[in-house]
């Protein structure tokens, strides 16, 4: 059996290892177009601030395609999939395929902006960008980021730990508008202020003004002006479907895939950021670039194509971040209210928020802020479609624990291997 | 492979194995030396109301440091710790690979990289994980800390929560259906 993995981050990195487990023998190719061994482009922000050792950013050890028997083709590019020929062509040649995943991530979007194209600028997605920035670093005082999503202000987190003068740029009216309700955005806003960095929402770049290709200044559109030297464009991630696209498989704003993973095409799959797989709250199908899912769908992709057939139960939107000194947990759809019952739990003097959204006995929403004990119950809850109507009132009580579940929900927790 | 499993009808709110589990895995193994002297004593009302880990520290209050939680409500109480999951939602979810499946199965952390991301304990539905402030790696985070989970006592035959537990409420067994 001949499988072809497009793609060296989490989603590829688990269907490797559930290949291997299922089918020692195959063949496996691995194309990337990054050139380094697996590693983390959750570490990038660690590595711009420099608080951790280049070691910590890779994901597994140094003979790891070794161990796995794994062909990996790093620093080389798929440029396309015939699916009927069942062949993949790459800038190193073809690679036939039995079982093909494309596990391409996301790629940055990069809105227009009036004398952007004049300027370099940096994207924040992979450790190559990491490098080229911190480099952009040297000399350069004035740093401007696009967008306040994860990506933006971890990045301005980063650089303003190296010294530089921050300038964070949001078009919505808070921080984190996708991860975060108000409230939550709030108090990562404060953080963000205390640590020096100028946050500016409901508002965006009209013109990047520059001199012999060097930004200078940047407008904005509610009139000021802020000193430039060096820009970040942390506006979004897309799903990177282009090949999928190309070869004439279904997509939507992913690569479409049903519950095994499975694309339109047959015996190709995908999985991680680029993937549109089902989600658990609303049944339906739609990205959701986080770690755990893209890990947890790319295992699922791989003992399928190694031909254990495996269902995944539907991915949950859930995401862990810290600022400043706040951690926050958050599950599901934090602010989507209607029609459902909001618990809270307020303690601004310790920066600690919790709310959760409740609709017909389930959850549908939770965020946690600063108090992150045991919030991983959540996660079963909501996954699991547990109805909390019986203990809700413990649900957000410093002490609620495994004791407050129903004793058959406990029992099959922990009585039986997981 | 065998894993340690609750009795939760047994169980006396004792917090026995919380004890014993703390001295394991102290320098020492001495009950006294490991609370007075290593500083791993705890005290469960006042860590409540200061649940930040590293908060806690700093106020003379440390979080308990043990594995296994002792977990109430009203008549009910039961143990819990790591359930070391064939297919560990940590894992999938840990961001640079600090967690990993032992060859024997054990649920284990490369305790030099871990950078205190708290994936883990977003990810794992058992509430298992809990931060470690006593061990940073990278200090210049505030609050940092490291991943602090049930390693199933290496160096004991048997888990010493179990061991330890007067009514036998939690038992180290075999329960894998082949």
């Amino acid at each position: 059996m001949n499988y072809v993995i497009i793609g060296n981050s989490f989603a590829g990195l688990f269907a490797t290892e559930a290949i291997r487990r299922t089918d020692p023998e195959g063949e496996i190719h691995i194309v990337s177009r990054e050139p380094q061994h697996v590693y983390s482009r959750a570490m990038i922000h660690e590595m711009l601030a420099g608080v951790v050792q280049e070691p910590m950013v890779y994901l597994r050890d140094w003979d790891f395609y070794q161990k796995m028997r794994v062909h990996a083709l790093l620093g080389r590019t798929a440029t396309g999939i015939d699916p009927k020929a069942q062949v993949v062509t790459t800038d190193a040649g073809e690679l036939p395929y039995d079982r093909l995943l494309i596990a391409t991530g996301g790629k940055p979007f990069v809105p227009p902006i009036n004398g952007l194209q004049q300027v370099q600028y940096h994207s924040f997605i992979t450790l190559e960008d990491a490098r080229k920035l911190k480099a952009a670093c040297e000399g350069r005082r004035d740093a401007v980021v696009l967008g306040a999503g994860l990506i933006g202000l971890q990045c301005a987190e980063a650089l303003r730990h190296v010294g530089m003068n921050v300038v964070v740029v949001e078009m919505a009216d808070t921080v984190l508008p996708m991860a975060l309700d108000a409230v939550a955005s709030e108090i990562i806003s404060r953080e963000l202020a205390e640590e020096g960095i100028e946050v500016h929402t409901g508002d965006t770049l009209d013109l990047v003004i520059s001199e012999d290709g060097h930004p200078t200044a940047c407008k904005l559109r509610s009139g000021g002006r802020v000193p430039c030297d060096l820009i970040v464009i942390a506006v979004g991630v897309r799903p990177n479907i282009d090949l999928a696209k190309d070869a004439g498989v279904v997509t939507d704003r992913g690569i479409v895939v049903n519950e095994r993973m499975e694309t339109s095409a047959p015996n190709v799959y995908a999985a991680g950021d680029c993937a549109q797989g089902p989600e658990i709250i609303t049944g339906m199908t739609m990205p959701i670039p986080v770690i755990p899912i893209a890990s947890t769908q790319g295992m699922i992709a791989g003992y399928n194509m190694a031909g254990k057939r495996r269902a995944y139960r539907g991915g949950l939107s859930l995401n862990a971040m810290q600022f400043g000194g706040v951690q926050v947990v958050s599950y599901g759809f934090v602010k989507d209210e209607r029609d459902g019952e909001v618990l809270r739990v307020e303690d601004p003097a310790r920066k600690v928020y919790k709310k959760l959204i409740i609709k017909d006995g389930l959850i549908t929403g939770a965020i946690f802020v600063k108090d992150i004990d045991r919030v991983g119950l959540f996660r079963h809850l909501i996954e699991r479609r547990i109805d909390v109507t019986s203990f809700k009132e413990h649900l957000l009580s410093p002490e609620f624990g495994v004791a407050h579940l129903p004793a058959e929900v406990r029992k099959e927790m922990f009585t039986t291997p997981q | 492979m065998r894993r340690v499993y609750p009795l939760e009808e047994r169980c006396i709110n004792c917090h026995l194995c919380e004890v014993a589990c703390i001295v394991e895995h102290s320098k020492t193994k001495s009950p006294v030396s490991a609370f007075h002297v290593e500083g791993l004593r705890f005290n469960r009302e006042d860590s409540r109301t200061v649940p930040d880990p590293a908060e806690a520290l700093a106020a003379g209050v440390p979080k308990p440091l043990t594995r296994t939680i002792v977990q109430t409500a009203g008549y009910v109480s039961v143990s819990t710790n790591c359930r070391h999951c064939a297919e560990p939602d940590c894992v999938l979810a840990c961001k640079n690979g600090s967690l990993y499946v032992n060859e024997d199965g054990r649920v284990l952390l490369h305790e030099d990289k871990c950078v205190g991301c708290w994936m883990c304990i977003m990810a794992c539905r058992y509430g298992a994980i809990t931060p470690n402030p006593t061990r940073r790696n990278v200090p210049a985070v505030k609050n940092n800390g490291i991943n602090h989970h049930c390693d199933l006592c290496p160096e004991r035959e048997t888990p010493a929560c179990v061991w330890v537990c007067p009514t036998k409420a939690l038992v180290f067994e075999d329960r894998d259906v082949p």
